[in-house]
């Protein structure tokens, strides 16, 4: 059976085409030794060498004054306690206050040793995990605000939970590996090598015995890890199906019972259920299985230099107190080589969630879209070639107009391979002109508008505004001259002020009141507890939808654009409201060039021209009482909006 | 101790009933704890000591060293098997454990509608089933097993060390006492920054999410550094609580670490001291730093799980209130099942309101067994909600709605269900394959699967797809257009072949030539069969043996489409205007 193993995650809206499947978090595993990704996470932490390398020296610092414990045992051993019981058996004369002042400094040493490393212990907290900390905070701004400048055509393709998803849980991941994984694993890897060193340096013929072991217990340790990590990632998978399947189950909960699907669903989700518990006990088992044997191995290590050490013991190659410390170095090789195949995992996942990062990253920011202005005007002549170029008409380097002239000539634009929303479609609206654009549902209205935003850009054809090739202006330009309020309107969970400023620092609480003012919104929103600092909920949910169309208004007019666009709301409003948005539009649009995308009556009443699209053309244009008299589309329209609104 | 309705164990009484059956297992590995244990902090440490010792005043040959060493290894590998046997069957039993009350948690909310739990949130339900569960489980499982470990382990060990040297054991109860202290005593600001961390990642989250999602204005906007600058501020918020959090795990760590020096430093110092006075051998000194290892961890684990009783108790908590949701639709008493099903329905003067808001007001309607009714309106005028009464998705008055002469409240629920088939508004299809989908009421031949496609006109697109019948639907399978999904829904319907057919809205999506071949298909599919279509068009409606158009709840207009069309009212403009959106289309 091939269910989805897919983790549950509400998802809000069906996928668009050619979605990424975001709901694998959990990618195949990528090979930790990817050097170019390597090469990039060096590259992250590389302007923190100084924290790096301080922590490689507390590390190390750390290491050595650890490893002065069992020495001290030695000198314990092999010093007061052997000349203690060689003076017994000789029965001679026994300096007891003498040994026992040895031991007290042998002890003076050793608090000093391990109080200096628990000083470092929290330094190198600290120093990893300020660096850490700092890498992943710079990387996930510089996500952020990334995301921000990509086309919209990325967003069209990505779901935003999928993106969200880089942003946090994966960038925390890294920290972890920054923090945690590269430190901890040098320091496991370092430990084992020195420790082996110094087994070899202080009794070669002793270290024979742990050093052949050790590799087996690693190989064991590696084996168990690996295994356990194979069965932890299948009940991932089974809770993930788990999971699915009680999301779907709650959703179609209806559907379930009016065909009486409960005891057949209910023994479906046992199976699922039992799946996972069986996954779940298989990870058990490992476990359970996996320290035991690593602490048997490690017994058996540490009987076996017992057995080896008495024999050199008995010869007299290898004293009492080096056998007691080699005792206790071994203690301090089993830890890192029990964890350090799950250190490596950690790092796997860091690198996975690390691929995920930089392919984002890698993804082309919209101003890479932005072309060279052609050099000269007979470059831009060229271009406009078959279009209305106008005598006087602006064309590059003149400064902006504030009522510009648009053109749209012979534009061109599908989503991905869809199919044709625009075609070829031309037309233009002069400066100051306000003009309606109407059309049946899909007839690529908003598709329109969105090519002059520079949202999407025309496959074939130009988009111009003054002349200029608005693919030749930087987006923030174009979007500085535009105002827009769309048909959805969205507000931030922020104050109504700071949903009006829209972050623009130069208007003063005196323009946002104004701009409220002139749209009718000022009334509502004095009257709401907090007035203008009113916080609103996630997109603007304690307000009703006709009032977020003010603020929205109020938004677009605080702005004081050259160029309006406004897509019209569907939804209706209560008859007062009405009237407020009606006023405000008109307000909105007095000596503006306006491109109104029309769903109200009196707006396109109102306009100086009406376009009338349909199936990605431009089926009629002129004014209200002219199309009338055409009796063409714009007459069934209209009528079928009086019949809609009766 | 508290009475037993106020003791620590009260938040779990619903718990506690699925552990009766794991209880055998789960005991059987509370008892390998004492053999585990035992061996761990006292067997074997007393043969490492003597064979030390034994080295150490030359009482023993270097062969009965080795097999001193072979008798630690042979304990070793019994404590191993016990150690396991410990973990495999308590963390077993807490798994079966949670597997119990998980099925149980899910046939409960079976029994609910998406009206019942409609104040709680799926994602609630979701983490509830697997992060509050788990909680519990935990409680159950592991932490218990590792403070009953603690509790052989540590007595056991500080014995250990009186019977060596009773001055060293009492130097060492101290690191001990701290040790416990030090892990209570961090675990609270611990536990609190953690939690203010999440919660900065909940916001940071947010804020991606928002702006993401809101991306158009934000670059209509032009606000994307301002939008930084936020995010920029949070995630400094959240850094801070992640330094704290790391500083406070550093220091924990660190003093864990400097109360086993202490700990090893009383055994170099004291030992030292005792093994020149020749009180104790070098053996006794090993096996001392031996039991201070040993018997640390359980120790931390005694402080580590008083922190999991407090998330388990609100966990349990939270999934009683799960449980303590009643379903609204419920059997009747002593139902009745009509002599003879025919699919005669009647609706008997019903007003209807949801939350105290009218939507139906004195509606009666007859549908004679074998005909078809349409009924139409506009938007909002309780055509749906006149649907789900009738099919009984919510209970309407007594002795409102009859089937057959019998009350659709006192019929058995099952039985209704079996009789009345609804293609719902919402057409909400599962992501198993199309003809698991279509099968939905029973198992159905393939045949049966088929016509059912067939009357539904979804047949040749389900034949175009790669695996035909067999492809999956949903995130990992092929994604339905709308009209596909409504007229998979429909042949859903029409396979479980109920007396009484309520399609809801169901060809919305649907183009009007496929919807031309839909309703040529229902025809001769309603036929012998009582049927209501809900639909604001009028070709759907031409089905229909008799139209009802409702307004404001109320019946407006009644009669064959020709009557409606010659009355000029509410019926006659919707015909109108559909007339012109198809001029339009075709131009």
């Amino acid at each position: 059976m091939t269910t989805t193993d897919t983790p549950a995650q509400p998802k809000k809206t069906p996928s668009p085409r050619g979605m990424r499947d975001s709901h694998v978090q959990e990618h195949a595993p990528g090979s930790v030794l990817d050097r170019r990704l390597l090469r990039r996470l060096i590259g992250l932490a590389r302007p923190h060498s100084r924290a790096l390398a301080l922590a490689v020296v507390v590390l190390i610092g750390s290491l050595v004054l650890r490893l002065i414990g069992p020495k001290i045992v030695q000198a314990l051993i092999d010093g007061p306690v052997t000349e203690a019981n060689a003076a017994r058996e000789a029965g001679a004369a026994l300096d007891v206050e003498g040994l026992i002042g040895q031991i007290w400094v042998l002890a003076g040493i050793f608090a000093v040793a391990h109080l200096g490393r628990a000083v470092l212990l929290v330094a190198k907290e600290l120093v990893l995990n300020r660096m850490g900390q700092q890498i992943v905070f710079d990387l996930r701004n510089r996500l952020f605000g990334h995301v921000l400048r990509l086309p919209v055509s990325w967003f069209d393709k990505h779901h935003v939970g999928w993106t969200v998803t880089r942003t946090t849980s994966d960038v925390d991941a890294l920290s972890e590996m920054f923090t945690t994984g590269v430190a901890t694993i040098a320091y496991d890897i370092l430990c084992i090598v020195v420790i082996i060193a110094l087994l070899f340096y202080e009794a070669p013929q002793l270290a024979v015995v742990p050093v052949l072991i050790l590799p087996v217990m690693m190989a064991v340790s590696f084996r168990f890890r690996l295994n356990a990590r194979l069965a932890f990632r299948a009940t991932r998978a089974s809770l993930s199906r788990l999971n699915a399947f009680l999301q779907e189950r709650l959703v179609g909960l209806d559907v379930v019972r009016l065909f009486r699907r409960e005891p057949r669903t209910s023994r479906r989700f046992d199976e699922l259920n039992t799946k996972y518990y069986e996954d779940n006990m298989k990870t058990v088992k490992h476990f359970s299985l996996f320290f035991p044997t690593v602490d048997t191995l490690s017994i058996f290590v540490k009987m076996a230099t017992l057995a080896w050490g008495a024999k050199l013991l008995v010869d007299g190659t290898v004293s009492l107190g080096t056998f007691t410390a080699f005792w206790l170095w071994l203690e301090f090789v089993f830890e890192p080589i029990r964890e350090l195949a799950e250190r490596y995992n950690v790092l796997q996942s860091a690198m996975a969630a690390a691929e995920r990062v930089f392919g984002v990253l890698d993804a082309q920011q919209e101003t890479a879209l932005t072309l060279a202005a052609p050099a000269a005007a007979a470059g831009a002549a060229s271009l406009t070639v078959g279009g209305k170029s106008q005598p006087g008409e602006t064309i590059e380097g003149a400064s902006p107009t504030k009522t510009p002239r648009l053109a749209f000539e012979d534009v061109v634009f599908h989503y991905g391979d869809g199919p044709v929303v625009l075609d070829h479609i031309t037309f233009d609206v002069q400066p100051g002109e306000r003009v309606a654009i109407v059309g049946h549902t899909g007839a690529g209205k908003t598709t329109l508008v969105s090519l002059l935003t520079r949202f999407h850009e025309a496959l074939t054809g130009t988009v111009r505004i003054d002349g200029r090739d608005v693919r030749t202006i930087p987006h923030e330009e174009v979007r500085e001259r535009i105002a827009m309020v769309q048909q959805d309107v969205f507000l931030f969970s922020d104050t109504i002020a700071a949903n009006i400023r829209m972050g623009d620092t130069s208007l003063t609480d005196a323009d946002i009141e104004h701009a409220a003012k002139s749209v009718r919104a000022h009334d509502f929103i004095v009257k709401l507890p907090k007035g203008y600092a009113t916080k609103l909920n996630e997109r603007g949910t304690n307000l009703s939808s006709g009032q977020r169309q003010l603020i929205a208004f109020a938004r677009a007019l605080a702005a004081d654009p050259d160029i309006l666009v406004l897509d019209e709301a569907t939804s209706s409003v209560d008859s007062e409201t009405e009237a407020a948005i009606e006023e405000a539009t008109q307000t909105l649009t007095s000596e503006r060039t306006c491109l109104m995308i029309a769903h109200r009556l009196s707006t396109v009443v109102s306009a100086d021209r009406i376009l009338v699209l349909h199936k990605g053309v431009v089926h009629e244009q002129g004014t209200h009482e002219a199309l009338l008299a055409e009796r063409g589309l714009y007459y069934k329209l209209y009528h079928l909006h009086l019949a809609q609104s009766s | 101790m508290t009475s037993p309705s106020r003791g620590p164990l009260a938040p779990f009484a619903r718990a506690l009933q699925y552990f009766p059956p794991v209880r055998g297992r789960w005991a059987k590995g509370m008892w390998l704890i004492l053999p585990g244990s035992l061996i761990e902090i006292v067997a074997i440490p007393l043969a490492v000591r003597h064979a030390v010792n034994g080295l150490q005043d030359g009482t023993m040959t270097v062969a009965d060293v080795g097999f001193w060493g072979a008798v630690v290894v042979a304990l070793a590998l019994v404590k191993a098997a016990a150690k396991f046997g410990m973990r495999w069957y308590v963390t077993g039993a807490s798994r079966e454990f949670e597997k119990l009350y998980r099925q149980d948690l899910f046939d409960h909310l079976l029994k609910l509608s998406p009206r019942d739990i409609a104040h709680v949130r799926t994602g609630d339900i979701m983490s509830r089933s697997v992060s509050d569960l788990e909680a519990v489980r935990m409680l159950l499982g592991p932490s218990v097993m590792y403070v009953a470990q603690a509790i052989v382990i540590v007595p056991a060990g500080i014995i250990m060390m009186l019977y060596l040297d009773w001055r060293l054991a009492l130097l060492m109860l101290v690191p001990f006492v701290a040790l416990a202290a030090i892990v209570k005593g961090m675990a609270k600001p611990t536990q609190h920054w953690s939690q203010v961390s999440q919660e900065h990642l909940a916001d940071l989250s947010t804020v991606a999410q928002e702006n993401f999602a809101g991306v158009r204005v934000v670059k209509a906007f032009a606000r994307e550094l301002v939008a930084s600058d936020a995010f920029r501020a949070m995630g400094q918020a959240f850094m801070k609580a992640n330094l704290k959090l790391a500083t406070l795990r550093g220091f924990t760590s660190a003093s864990i670490q400097v109360v086993k020096d202490v700990g090893v430093l009383v055994i170099l110092l004291v030992g030292g001291i005792q093994m020149v006075h020749g009180d104790i051998a070098v053996g006794d000194f090993l096996v001392f730093f031996d039991i201070l290892n040993r018997a640390m961890w359980p120790m931390i684990a005694i402080g580590w799980m008083l922190g999991l009783y407090t998330r388990a108790r609100s966990g349990a908590e939270r999934l009683d209130t799960l449980f303590e949701i009643e379903p609204g639709v419920t059997d009747a008493a002593d139902p009745i099942l009509p002599p003879r099903r025919r699919g005669d329905l009647e609706v008997r003067d019903l007003t209807f309101a949801w939350d105290s808001v009218p939507v139906l007001q004195n509606v009666s309607l007859r549908v004679p067994a074998g005909t078809v009714l349409g009924i139409t309106g506009r938007t909002g005028c309780g055509k749906s909600t006149l649907a789900q009464l009738i099919t009984r998705q919510v209970d309407p008055p007594a002795g409102t709605v009859m089937l057959d002469g019998v009350d659709i409240r006192n019929w058995p629920l099952s039985e209704l269900r079996r009789s009345v088939g609804i293609v719902p508004q919402d057409t909400f299809l599962f992501s198993e394959s199309i003809a698991d989908n279509i099968a939905f009421s029973g198992e159905l031949a393939q045949e049966d699967v088929e016509a059912a496609a067939r009357v539904a006109f979804v047949h040749q697109d389900i034949e175009g797809f790669p695996d035909g019948y067999d492809t999956e639907l949903g995130e990992r399978g092929v994604t339905l257009s709308g009209g596909q999904r409504q007229r998979t829904a429909i042949a859903r319907t029409l396979a479980a072949d109920s007396e009484v057919l309520v399609l809801d809205d169901c060809l919305s999506a649907v183009d009007s030539v496929t919807e031309r071949a839909i309703l040529e298909g229902l025809r001769e599919a309603f036929a012998g069969k009582t049927a209501v279509i809900i639909s604001h068009r009028v070709a759907a409606l031409s089905l229909a043996d008799r139209i009802v158009v409702l307004d404001e709840g109320r019946v407006a207009e009644e009669g064959t489409h020709d009557e409606l069309v010659e009355l000029g009212g509410l019926y006659a403009d919707i015909q109108r205007r559909q007339d012109l959106e198809a001029e339009i289309e075709a131009l």
